[in-house]
């Protein structure tokens, strides 16, 4: 290596830099910065940059949402996407408070907790705000999945506090990337634009049947639903199985307090409420798997910021029938969902 | 916080790198100490407790040494087998073990770094008391070991290399940090682009070789040599370009080994810290080549068995560095024997070299597929299925097989490329704004091509 030739010795505190030697250093810097800025803007007025963000759950329905907007307002995974439905809900709510009030289902496939601190942010800056927002829980989304990859083009700038006060030491790599994913377009959608360009196809817009909601059809045969049902029974317990070292991680739960709070700032009622399955799902509910961990630490987070817990598991009235799967309800079991929560947790909270 | 991951790029760009050069100097140290504490932290509070326990002990050892005349080579003993006594402990016990009939021990999950870290503190203890001076304080031996850019893979770095550094005043040059800049993005366009594209066709072969058929296998293996290389050339590259940045140098630790002509020269460019490492501190103690030729076979033989046996506790390991300790001694006897002027003229032939060339990768590619196996039986049915399952004829490239080869032709273009040294000289004579904008293409490549792999493979070393 070669270092600078001694100078004579300076009068004031030495530093390390002369304004002169950074110059170049900066001026390539600056250079750089000013390239992926121009393509960042490039991008973010692009046809390619719209049509992917119709692709997205969270940005489809960000623009559907923030349109329509909502009084009563839920996230979730897929159980919350197809087990409530918008209309049933309005109508729901006519009938037990005398008002009327609109919904939205801002519920995700493959939803996880960090996905949710996107959606409830979504609501919480809404003008207005909605006046109850039910945060779905399920218990396997604490033990495996508490990444932020899945929410990439949903952060907004304005969420990356949430985000990185959420997961800094639990999760460093989640909060440093929520920076990059919250300034930069092109790094949000960097997943979905990657696999445009490797398929040499742009991805489908979604669309949706009502107010965020899409139904899963009619009820399907007994014996259909008990076999889906226990395929899917077996990959649940795969991910909350301790006996193979799995544990509940720490960032899901922060991302669910981070979800919790920034509604709360809001004004915004929030419930937490445990998703409904079918009870073939129910042999993981025990001390082999991650189960009653996760409903302590629903109900340890709901106490520490002061909202209720409702645990749907198993709600009232709900067979496994009503189910299409061992997750998602078919279109009877929605309406007969849909009308318990509005009547017995929406509409209290609403007057 | 993985190198390639976006909270380091954050750690370094956003904080580190700022404050090392914006902060009067006498604060240097302890800004990169600060750093480093933080960046191990990032892993896990566990792992660095061991790392301070053993920072504390050796540096307590090396002022031991500096200090005694007397009982010198007892305390050098007794601190090279705590120090190695820990990492067997966290490596080797269960390994053992295993070969005890009826006696289990747990493997204790590995400690990050731990392989290079505790190499650093034997070759403190052992330049201690061969005369080196040793650190001056305990911060300042604790950065030397804890120096970010090489905890976690190397390289592995003396104290006599990086000490003297530390102690230098350094003034910002523009030309060695934009050099740092661009070794940095190269390591991050070698490690996300093209090592963990190649992951995706050699990971897939090597989980299941019973299902590819004897040309997939062999661009599976092909694909596993592109990848290793890759991987940690790419970490060190961004270990060396981010240390440069900061104003200090760590050694090469590669040197396009596959253009190797012959399987001491790639020793002499692959994973060269270790390499340098087993010389001085293993091979030359065991008496190098001093004694006899069968002396001098049996040390290269021990060196490389154990040089394997480091990479990991399996069995695969030992093998893979057995065979390397072979091809090494089959190689002396070789170059011994063909010492006439008129093998020095062959040598000299193109057809020559480029047969050397090949058989070299051939025979380095043979020892991968040892090293990559999880059993020795896994690395065996690759061989057989290679020679045994032929393709059908209605038999085509899959798409992940395609893409896999354009990833190999980029691995021959940056060989090409990087022995030319054709983007460093280009970074060299380009002005700044031009240089910047050569940065913001390899950032490109990057976004459009990289996928994420969150570790490395010489972390699990």
């Amino acid at each position: 290596m070669t270092n600078e030739p001694k100078e004579s010795p300076p009068e004031s505190e030495p530093t390390n830099s002369g304004a002169g030697d950074a110059v170049p250093f900066l001026v390539s810097v600056l250079s750089m910065i000013a390239v992926l800025v121009t393509v960042e803007l490039f991008y973010r007025d692009s046809a390619v940059a719209q049509r992917l963000r119709k692709a997205n759950y969270v940005t489809a329905k960000r623009a559907d949402y923030e349109t329509l907007g909502g009084d009563v307002v839920w996230t979730g995974d897929s159980r919350m996407y197809h087990g409530l439905n918008p209309q049933v809900m309005q109508e729901s709510l006519q009938v037990a408070t005398g008002s009327t009030y609109t919904a939205f289902d801002f519920g995700l496939p493959s939803g996880t907790t960090a996905m949710f601190v996107a959606t409830a942010h979504e609501a919480a800056i809404h003008k207005p705000p909605p006046r109850v927002f039910i945060l779905g829980v399920t218990p396997a989304l604490f033990s495996c999945c508490d990444g932020i990859d899945r929410v990439q083009s949903g952060v907004r700038w304005s969420a990356v506090p949430l985000f990185a006060r959420a997961s800094w030491y639990t999760n460093v790599e989640d909060a440093g990337a929520s920076v990059f994913y919250g300034a930069s377009h092109l790094m949000g959608t960097r997943a979905e634009l990657s696999a445009a360009v490797h398929d040499l196809a742009m991805p489908a817009p979604l669309s949706f049947q009502s107010r965020g909601y899409v139904s899963m059809g009619g009820r399907v045969p007994a014996g259909v639903q008990e076999q889906r049902a226990k395929g899917r029974a077996a990959a649940y317990a795969e991910l909350m199985d301790k006996s193979k070292g799995i544990e509940l991680r720490p960032t899901a739960g922060r991302y669910l307090g981070a979800a919790i709070a920034d509604l709360k700032r809001h004004g915004v009622k929030v419930v937490v409420m445990g998703t409904p399955q079918a009870r073939q799902l129910d042999w993981y509910h025990d001390e082999k798997h991650t189960y009653f961990e996760y409903i302590e630490e629903v109900k340890r987070i709901t106490a520490a910021y002061g909202v209720p817990f409702v645990d749907m598991n198993h709600p009232p009235g709900i067979e496994s029938g009503d189910f299409t799967d061992g997750d998602h309800l078919s279109e009877p079991g929605t309406t007969l969902f849909t009308k318990y929560v509005a009547t017995e947790v929406v509409a209290p909270l609403l007057k | 916080m993985a190198f390639t991951g976006y909270a380091f790029v954050l750690f370094f760009f956003g904080i580190v790198l700022p404050a090392r050069w914006l902060l009067p100097s006498r604060a240097t140290s302890t800004v990169l100490l600060v750093a480093s504490v933080v960046f191990y932290l990032s892993w896990g509070w566990k792992l660095a407790i061991l790392l301070a326990a053993l920072t504390l002990f050796t540096y307590g050892a090396g002022h031991l040494l500096r200090t005694r005349k007397e009982g010198r080579k007892a305390i050098l003993t007794g601190s090279i087998v705590v120090i190695l006594g820990t990492l067997a402990t966290f490596k080797y016990a269960a390994f053992f073990a295993s070969f005890v009939p009826g006696l289990h021990v747990a493997q204790l999950p590995l400690p990050l770094g731990i392989s290079f870290y505790v190499f650093e503190m034997v070759s403190y203890v052992v330049d201690v008391y061969r005369g080196d001076r040793g650190a001056k304080s305990l911060p300042e031996f604790a950065l030397y070991v804890s120096y970010f850019p090489h905890l976690i893979a190397g390289p592995i770095v003396r104290a006599s290399e990086l000490m003297p550094q530390l102690r230098e005043e350094k003034r910002f040059d523009s030309a060695r940090v934009s050099e740092g800049m661009f070794i940095m993005l190269t390591g991050f366009v070698k490690k996300m682009v093209i090592a963990d594209n190649l992951s995706i066709f050699a990971d897939a072969v090597f989980k299941k070789p019973e299902t590819y058929n004897s040309i997939e296998l062999a661009v599976g293996v092909v694909a596993y040599t592109g990848q290793i290389f890759c991987d940690f050339s790419g970490y060190t590259d961004i270990a060396r370009g981010g240390s440069q940045m900061l104003g200090f140098d760590l050694p090469e630790n590669f040197d396009y080994p596959y253009l190797s002509k012959s399987i001491t020269e790639f020793w002499r460019r692959w994973h060269m810290t270790l390499s340098r490492w087993l010389r001085d501190y293993l091979y030359i103690p065991l008496g190098g080549n001093r004694g006899s030729e069968l002396a001098t076979y049996r040390n290269l033989f021990i060196t490389m068995t154990l040089g394997g046996l480091w990479h990991g506790a399996r069995i695969t390991f030992v093998i893979w560095g057995a065979y390397h300790g072979i091809l090494l001694a089959l190689h002396k006897l070789f170059s011994g024997a063909t010492r006439s002027e008129g093998w020095k003229k062959a040598r000299e032939h193109v057809a020559y070299k480029a047969f050397a060339l090949m058989s070299t990768l051939v025979l380095v590619m043979i020892g991968w597929v040892f090293f990559r196996a999880q059993t020795f039986g896994d690395a065996i049915a690759i061989f057989k299925r290679i020679y045994v399952a032929r393709p059908e004829a209605s038999w085509k490239p899959s798409a992940v097989l395609d893409t896999t080869g354009w990833y190999l032709a980029a691995l021959v273009a940056l060989h090409v490329a990087g022995a030319s040294k054709l983007g460093l000289e280009s970074q060299r004579v380009l002005p700044a704004a031009a240089r910047g904008v050569m940065w913001a293409g390899m950032v490109l490549v990057l976004y459009w091509f990289a996928t994420t792999s969150p570790t490395f493979i010489y972390f699990y070393f």
